[in-house]
């Protein structure tokens, strides 16, 4: 037998047990979660998953298209773009830390970092460079943080999503955690993210038409009609949403920024692999 | 002058008694507190705490006028010596101390099931 036949042999062995393969990859969950949804909703196409609810209803469309055609988060971009521009009292500004060409930041985001073994957010790193330039820090929900994510967002328009989870156990792990998080139910209504934004996408709790959670960090941060009601101007990053579905189901919300809501988003927008980015956007 | 004596010997007795059961009541409502602040922290530790049970910013009890958890409404009724109350707000927060913790442990390995 030659050298060559025994490594092949060793290689089929390999793949027969799925000794190579017990992980269950983010691609597993993208097609799997992809095929789901084809199935449940076989007349939609793939891109309009970016759109939320509004690829399922049409009456829901209707509004969120007249809501767009006057965006009440314009301003809130406009402010972005200012602190954007912005010099740090040090003469650096956020485009020291994340890059003089702001069409290629959001993308970046979430990704891994293996120094640190942790995931790096968006609005973590605005955060970071605020510190690291002697800068006071914005809140981490809604205000500044969302006006310069809001602005950065809107810069990457067009570009499509892809979260890459790299070959390291630590960065695996952090997935997984984040894919637990997602499944997992808590709270005293006993519900996971899941229950609503996977097996219960297309019907309605209450008023709500349940969005399908392929899409859903496209077009964040977002402008939500529910938040303007409330205290603040309707707009707020994607851990401030997180934190409102964990209070919905009366589970106490987690830290924005904290580990819990960033593993959550590294499983959360690889979901959107292959989807457009949107931002911001508009919802109810 | 005995039918006084009697009298008072009779109130004093009931006075202590009711002092007793308020001391009674006031313990059992300290150790209902600890015991529901222990299944907290335990919850707590895998991340499984209720939004109702002592979160700062809940409004499931309205104690006065004011809006609290169930475990600061223990702690407002315990403050007005009302243990009834007390204990039964406690009560409530141990409860789902005790369920967020189990709910957590049966979630450990929650994945996908489509």
């Amino acid at each position: 037998m030659t050298m060559k036949k025994i490594v092949l042999m060793a290689l089929a062995a390999c793949l027969a047990l799925g000794t190579t393969g017990v992980y269950a990859s983010q691609a597993d969950d993208i097609n799997a979660l992809r095929h789901y949804f084809k199935k449940k909703f076989p007349t939609v196409p793939f891109k309009e998953f970016a759109n939320g609810s509004y690829a399922l209803s049409a009456d829901k469309r209707i509004n969120w298209e007249s809501m767009r055609d006057f965006p009440p988060f314009e301003d809130h971009v406009a402010k972005g773009e200012a602190l954007w521009n912005k010099k740090f009292k040090n003469g650096n500004s956020f485009a020291t830390c994340l890059g003089n060409d702001v069409t290629k930041v959001r993308n970046r985001f979430p990704h891994w970092n293996a120094k640190d073994k942790k995931v790096e957010t968006l609005e973590g790193n605005i955060v970071a460079c605020q510190k690291a330039n002697g800068e006071k820090p914005f809140g981490l929900k809604k205000g500044n943080i969302a006006y310069l994510s809001a602005y950065i967002a809107s810069q990457a328009n067009g570009q499509k999503v892809n979260v890459v989870v790299p070959d390291d156990k630590d960065a695996q792990a952090a997935y997984e955690a984040g894919k637990q998080f997602f499944y997992a139910k808590r709270g005293q209504l006993n519900l996971s993210c899941a229950d609503c934004h996977v097996y219960s996408a297309g019907m309605y709790a209450r008023g709500n038409l349940l969005s399908p959670v392929m899409g859903h960090t496209t077009h964040f941060p977002v402008w939500r009609g529910k938040w303007a009601k409330k205290k603040g101007d309707g707009f707020g990053t994607l851990h401030r949403r997180y934190g409102g579905c964990n209070k919905q189901v009366r589970a106490k919300p987690f830290k924005a920024q904290g580990k819990e809501y960033s593993n959550m988003e590294f499983f959360h927008a690889s979901m959107s692999n292959g989807l457009t980015i949107d931002a911001p956007d508009y919802r109810e | 002058m005995k039918k006084m004596t009697l009298k008072v010997a009779l109130l004093a007795a009931m006075m202590a008694t009711s002092g007793f059961a308020v001391a009674m009541d006031e313990d059992s409502y300290r150790a209902e507190h600890k015991a529901a602040t222990e299944a907290l922290n335990k919850a707590k530790k895998v991340g499984g705490e209720w939004r109702d049970s002592r979160w700062k910013k809940s409004t499931a009890v309205k104690v006065d006028g004011k809006k609290m958890s169930y475990l600061h409404a223990a702690e407002a009724y315990a403050a007005k010596g009302d243990y009834k109350n007390a204990m039964k707000y406690a009560g409530i927060a141990k409860f789902e101390g005790e369920m967020g913790y189990q709910q957590a442990m049966d979630q450990k390995n929650a994945g996908p099931r489509h």
